[in-house]
């Protein structure tokens, strides 16, 4: 599937002229087809099948139109069937009324009993193959999200990328439902059907041909209004999404600012404008529908005022000038109730289009977005650290007016500790997003064992590296899983020994489940102190030969950061000539114990050895 | 608004009756129930749960009733103008019966008068209400064309109405419903949501956010559903049936096996509803179960996406979404599976009362009986009278899938605690004194994490909690400001039991900073008010300087109007927990709770810090929770905690002097 996915979204990269959501025009809508192509071209061949199988259903039509004349004419008035009818029904075209009736109940009967199950069939495997494409569409998105650069992720809003994952991408079965399956069958039935209609009375056909370009005119009429009223539904109702997300995920905060009352408004509140929107694109959806069907019913009325007038006076103004019965005009109606009403669900369906047609601009929207600084992936498979990893004269800024790192050099030899210490927000995690290529820098190189990083295959770069970060990312999930991330074939053994490195062996003999222990959303059940060395014993356990410690030892007292700064180093000792580990800091304690320490102030780095400390400050740090 | 919420929140509160014993902090079988079978008189309580949120809205649920159910009887006029038009004006037999009472009188016997009449008629009734043989198309604009799942499809369920017409009434009637559907829902969202917002911290623990938001946001849409098709349908069914009985009685006196017929489409929907309506239930609910995990898994991944990234498990984790999503499509399509079975499995009975209908009409036609107009206005009434039938015979079954969507509505309103429902009405007063007696903290029913621990703040002091990682620290500090409750033990707050203090009253004294703190993606400026919305520009400034946040803020470009990212991404942690510092000052609180508030700061900041607590302590409570022993020997008195127990209080050097585990606790690793 991640293959197909890959293509697909190569396939999806050159149309990028969307406009914005609230820009579209209806002909816009259209434009959408090439750009929800990739996804339907996947599934060519289940659309091919499906094609074919409903030809055997084509003749049903006939059939139903010939029984009507059976029922309505032989039947009802002792009419003798025409040659059609008799083959149909295995009957003499004179035979008994009685007997036509027999034959004709028996062949409803088994018309209806092969037919439903067949066509229920079809319709179970349209459902799998649109499914399939909804989820490969939504399977990509999120890829494409994954992709997006870190600043992306950390502007854009989770509860906002929910509704438009599930939302908005939920309308790609219309696109293809409304502008290519629905015209595909629509067009041809309904110009067949009016010809069918000429053969019975022209002013009949007249009235269905008409009805045409007047549902057009509503449909032109109300599109654009239509859009509008739709996005802002959308738009609102997504915020309340994010409302939602975003306040669960802070329901500390506002507990302990007893904001409770006040959040649980602001909701009401952004739910009430999503509920004012959508009441509005409703109502003027019904509107338009009730307009589309107006219309189409009224020209049905005309159809059956003309119909029956041309059978009061004997029928001779069609291209059959043959009398005509009871059972024509029954059937000329059923045809004109056909044609009609498929227009008018074309008209409808435009009217969906609208909605859809917005709700995936926004989808496109999102996976459009290629923020400025998107990593690109080198193309060396690089080497194990042999030597050293530096960082030459880095310079970087989030935006344009504030540097966060301006000039930084150091270099972080294997077999060593390399210690990056200075006070909060000096930019030593920054340091290690860029180590990461999550970002790259505005100027100066990284570089390992001398060669710069952005030549390297991302994907092996960063197999190099293994990482414990600061926020402690956790996933609901079991201990076990948790720990394993980043290296899925690891064993108990293997599992428990990083356990025991990261000091948390006591913690996990004492809990019940040992490592199937369930942890709650984000670690909740969990203690800062041991949620920070499960991220730990993630990184030990990946045993990449670049170690990177982002404060491991932030939230730990002092006896357990011994224990965890004396794994670090009896990791690195495993195989000093491979190993590299760099740590960020802000404790002097845990600085200490690094063979070489980078001070970093303001964005600027300097090496120091101990008695370089020399912050004044450092001094009250004795702890006795 | 404000009203608004308070109006909603009694129709649900008082469904929290059922559970009337606090559950301490107990969460893993917070939802053990939704995996057991719904029964029958547990879908008869959801529903009587569910109907006080369209009582709050009597005036409109009558309105829509009497609309939906006066335009059922014209509903019954639509089959006489084609009956008329094959009979009277084609055939040329006179009028006759009912018509022949209204129309003779206006048009006379010409045929083509007739006709004109009929049309006039028609295009009247088309105007009106849309007759025209269309079946009722319901204003959905998501459903239609299948390819959905779950998690994809409900977002716009509360937002549907529908009306059987088209035309003018169908207009008024969707109007109508659109305003209860979109009241109700909004009613029942704010309820479960407000739920969460209340629920004890601890509980929240197993939450999974994207759970919690497909709960609100697409379950909530059940409960219309529930309401439409198990009250309001089968009424307007019955009126239906009951109406075609009559008329079918008075036409055709002689046609008896018409109605039977048509009701004995009853018993058939019924036997076939019931023995599958286990299976619909089931396959309904698992169908949500799926849609709310992928969201949750959706939401978790994007929530996490840097260690993703820095661990390149990107492919791995879009073939998790991937499982995810597929299992949530394929469980809807096993749910539609099993309703186009049903529909196959039906087919052949149904056929065999349509044919034998349509022999035995037309048996009479050829036996001049009835006429052909009897036969379509027979047919036509027949199906007046089944479809209603099998629509009664089939409620429970079509109730299977809401009614799984509104268990898990309730589920949250029943199950999850309002930490606000037993609340206490009495007012501390400035905060003096907290005395902790004999408390014990446990969570999931697991032993407990805090135990038997004694000890008391008073005003005028800096105190210290510390102790090794995993001792209870965290635990018993939100035990103060009652996020979670104490399941031994009591608190006493200035002399009063804290359970009989009002929450407002107790947390708007107390200023909690805590250890991974939850900025919002909103200003700086208003993140610091968060507690303090009206606070002046000159309080947010002075509570930033205290908490040493001014100097960093003023360096941003837009100091304090700068947007923080996703819950304040962009800012170092150590400047995130000096904002949330700063957000604790602003409200002058009686108390103040630090959890690890010097654990991400450098020794330059902590003396600062420290300086600045030690001010702020001489009229208040300060208790910090802490580690470092830099922190700890500032403060004034320290209570050591191991394992949930306390071992020691007293001061630095006392501790340090009599205390073993405590010099333990530091020296190691200098």
């Amino acid at each position: 599937m991640s293959i197909a996915s890959e293509k697909v979204l190569r396939d999806a990269s050159p149309f990028r002229a969307l406009p914005p959501p609230d820009k579209m025009s209806s002909g816009d809508i259209f434009r959408l087809v090439p750009r929800v192509w990739p996804f339907i071209r996947l599934f060519r061949r289940h659309l091919v099948y499906l094609a074919l199988a409903v030809i055997p259903l084509l003749p049903g039509g006939l059939f139903s139109l010939a029984l009507l004349g059976v029922f309505f004419d032989a039947v009802g008035q002792g009419n003798p069937l025409n040659r059609f009818q008799a083959w149909m029904l295995h009957v003499p075209m004179t035979a008994d009324r009685h007997v036509i009736l027999w034959h004709a109940c028996v062949f409803t009967g088994v018309l209806t009993v092969i037919t439903i199950p067949y066509a229920v069939a079809l319709l179970a495997y349209g459902i799998w193959i649109l499914q399939r494409m909804t989820n490969q569409f939504r399977v990509d998105l999120y890829s494409r999200l994954q992709e997006l650069s870190l600043r992306f992720h950390s502007e854009e809003k989770i509860g906002d990328a929910i509704f438009r994952m599930f939302q908005d991408s939920a309308a790609i079965p219309h696109i293809i439902n409304g502008l290519i399956i629905q015209p595909l069958h629509i067009v041809p039935v309904v110009l067949v059907n009016i010809l069918v209609l000429a053969a019975f009375d022209y002013r009949v056909a007249a009235i269905a041909a008409a009805l045409i370009p007047l549902e057009l005119l509503v449909a032109a009429v109300f599109a654009r209004p239509l859009r509008q009223a739709f996005l802002a539904e959308r738009v609102a109702t997504a915020q309340a999404t994010t409302r939602i997300e975003e306040t669960l995920a802070s329901i500390k905060a506002v507990k302990a600012f007893g904001r409770e009352a006040a959040e649980s408004d602001l909701y009401a509140h952004d739910n009430w404008a999503s509920f004012v929107a959508a009441r509005r694109a409703r109502m003027m959806f019904v509107l338009y529908r009730v307009l589309a069907s107006t219309l189409r019913s009224l020209a049905y009325v005309g159809a059956v005022y003309f119909g029956a007038m041309q059978v009061l006076h004997g029928g001779v103004t069609g291209a059959l000038r043959a009398v005509l019965s009871l059972g024509a005009f029954q059937g000329a109606l059923w045809v004109f109730g056909g044609a009609s009403s498929r227009v008018r669900n074309m008209t409808q369906m435009w009217g969906t289009l609208q909605d859809v047609g917005v709700a995936l601009t926004r989808v496109f929207e999102m996976m459009d977005k290629l923020p400025e600084e998107r990593v690109r992936t080198g193309s060396v498979v690089p080497p194990p650290p042999a030597c050293d990893f530096a960082f030459e004269q880095v310079s970087f800024s989030y935006d344009a007016r504030t540097e966060v790192l301006i000039g930084a050099s150091f270099h972080a030899k294997v077999g060593e500790i390399t210690a990056i210490a200075g006070p909060s927000g000096s930019g030593k995690s920054t340091l290690i997003a860029l180590l990461l290529r999550f970002f790259d820098p505005t100027a100066g190189r990284l570089t390992l064992d001398g060669q710069d990083i952005r030549t390297f295959k991302l994907e092996n770069y960063r197999a190099l590296i293994s990482v414990a970060l600061q926020e402690n990312p956790l996933f609901t999930a079991t201990l076990r899983d948790n720990i394993v991330y980043g290296r899925v074939d690891g064993v108990d053994e293997e599992i428990l020994h990083a356990i025991a490195r990261a000091g948390l062996a006591d913690f996990t003999r004492a809990l019940p489940a040992g490592l199937a222990t369930m942890l709650g959303e984000k670690g909740a059940k969990l203690s800062t102190g041991q949620a920070q060395r499960i991220g730990l014993a993630r990184a030990f356990l990946r045993d990449a030969p670049i170690l990177i410690l982002d404060e491991p030892t932030s939230a730990l007292d002092a006896a357990t950061e011994d224990l965890v700064m004396r794994g670090i180093r009896e990791w690195l000792d495993e195989r000093p000539r491979e190993r590299i580990v760099l740590l960020a800091t802000h404790r002097r304690s845990t600085a200490m114990l690094a063979d070489r320490i980078y001070q970093i102030a303001q964005g600027r780095l300097r090496e120091s050895d101990d008695s370089a400390f020399d912050e004044p400050r450092i001094a009250e740090v004795s702890n006795g | 608004m404000a009203e608004r919420t308070a109006a909603i929140l009694p129709l649900a509160s008082h469904l929290n009756g059922t559970a009337p014993e606090e559950r301490d902090a107990r969460t893993s079988d917070l939802y053990a129930s939704e995996r057991d079978s719904l029964s029958f008189p547990e879908a008869l309580r959801l529903l009587r749960k569910g109907w006080p949120f369209f009582a709050a809205h009597r005036r409109l649920v009558i309105l829509k009733a009497a609309i939906a159910i006066s335009s059922m009887l014209l509903f019954l006029i639509t089959p006489w103008p084609m009956k008329i038009i094959i009979d009277n004006i084609i055939d040329a037999h006179p009028l006759s019966g009912i018509p022949a009472r209204i129309l003779l009188p206006i048009v006379g016997t010409d045929r083509f008068a007739l006709l004109t009449a009929i049309f006039v008629f028609l295009a009247i009734t088309v105007v009106l209400t849309g007759i025209s043989g269309d079946d009722p198309y319901p204003v959905d604009t998501e459903t239609g064309s299948g390819g959905l799942d779950q998690a994809g499809q409900s977002g716009g369920a509360a937002n549907n109405g529908w009306s059987l017409w088209n035309g003018l009434l169908g207009f008024i009637e969707t109007s109508i419903t659109l305003e209860l559907s979109q009241r109700v829902n909004q009613d029942l969202r704010t309820a479960i949501y407000t739920r969460f917002l209340r629920s004890p911290l601890g509980l929240y623990g197993d939450q999974k956010i994207g759970d919690a938001v497909f709960r609100v946001m697409n379950d909530s849409a059940a409960i219309n559903e529930v309401f439409y098709r198990g009250v309001l349908a089968p009424i307007m069914s019955i009126t239906v049936f009951f109406c075609a009985l009559v008329i079918v009685t008075a036409q055709f006196s002689n046609e008896p096996w018409i109605p039977i017929g048509g009701a004995s489409l009853l018993p058939l929907m019924a036997i076939g509803g019931a023995l599958f309506a286990r299976v619909f239930r089931d396959r309904a609910q698992t169908m949500r179960e799926r849609g709310s995990n992928i969201m949750a898994v959706f939401e978790e991944r994007l929530a996490n996406v840097n260690l993703i990234k820095a661990y390149g498990a990107e492919r791995r984790e879009s073939q998790n979404v991937d499982r995810a999503s597929w299992s949530s499509y394929s469980a809807t399509l096993k749910f539609i599976a099993f309703i186009l079975a049903m529909i196959v499995i039906l087919t052949p009975p149904i056929l065999l009362l349509i044919i034998g209908a349509l022999y035995h009409l037309f048996n009479e036609v050829i036996d001049k009986r009835i006429t052909l107009g009897d036969v379509v206005l027979l047919m036509s009434y027949g199906t007046m009278l089944a479809r209603p039938m099998g629509e009664v015979g089939a409620v429970w079954a079509n109730l299977q899938a809401p009614i799984s969507g509104l268990r898990r509505v309730f589920s949250v309103l029943d199950r999850l605690n309002d930490d606000q429902a037993r609340d206490g009405d009495a007012d501390p007063g400035a905060i003096k004194r907290i005395e902790l007696h004999n408390v014990s903290i446990a969570y999931d029913g697991a032993p407990p994490v805090v135990r038997d621990v004694s000890f008391e703040l008073h005003s005028g002091e800096l105190a210290a909690l510390a102790g090794p990682s995993g001792a209870g620290k965290t635990s018993l500090i939100n035990s103060i400001p009652r996020f979670i409750q104490p399941c031994a033990g009591e608190i006493i707050v200035n002399g009063i039991d804290a359970r009989r203090l009002s929450h407002q009253a107790l947390r708007r004294r107390i200023g909690f900073v805590f250890q991974q703190e939850a900025l919002f993606s909103r200003s700086i400026a208003d993140n610091i008010r968060y507690g303090v919305p009206d606070a002046t520009d000159a309080q947010m400034r002075e509570a930033a300087r205290i908490a040493g946040a001014a100097d960093f803020i003023e360096a941003l470009p837009e100091k304090y109007a700068t947007v923080l990212g996703r819950r304040g991404a962009r800012l170092s942690v150590g400047q995130k927990q000096r904002i949330a510092i700063a957000r604790a000052l602003i409200r002058n609180p009686d108390v103040l709770v630090l959890d690890e508030p010097t654990a991400p700061l450098d020794p330059g900041s902590e003396a600062d810090l420290m300086r600045t607590l030690r001010e702020i302590a001489h009229d208040r409570i300060v208790l910090i929770v802490t580690h470092r022993a830099g922190t700890l020997s500032e403060c004034d008195r320290i209570v050591f905690a191991s394992d949930g127990m306390i071992i020691a209080i007293g001061s630095d050097a006392e501790l340090r002097r009599s205390c073993a585990p405590y010099r333990e606790y530091l020296s190691i690793g200098l």
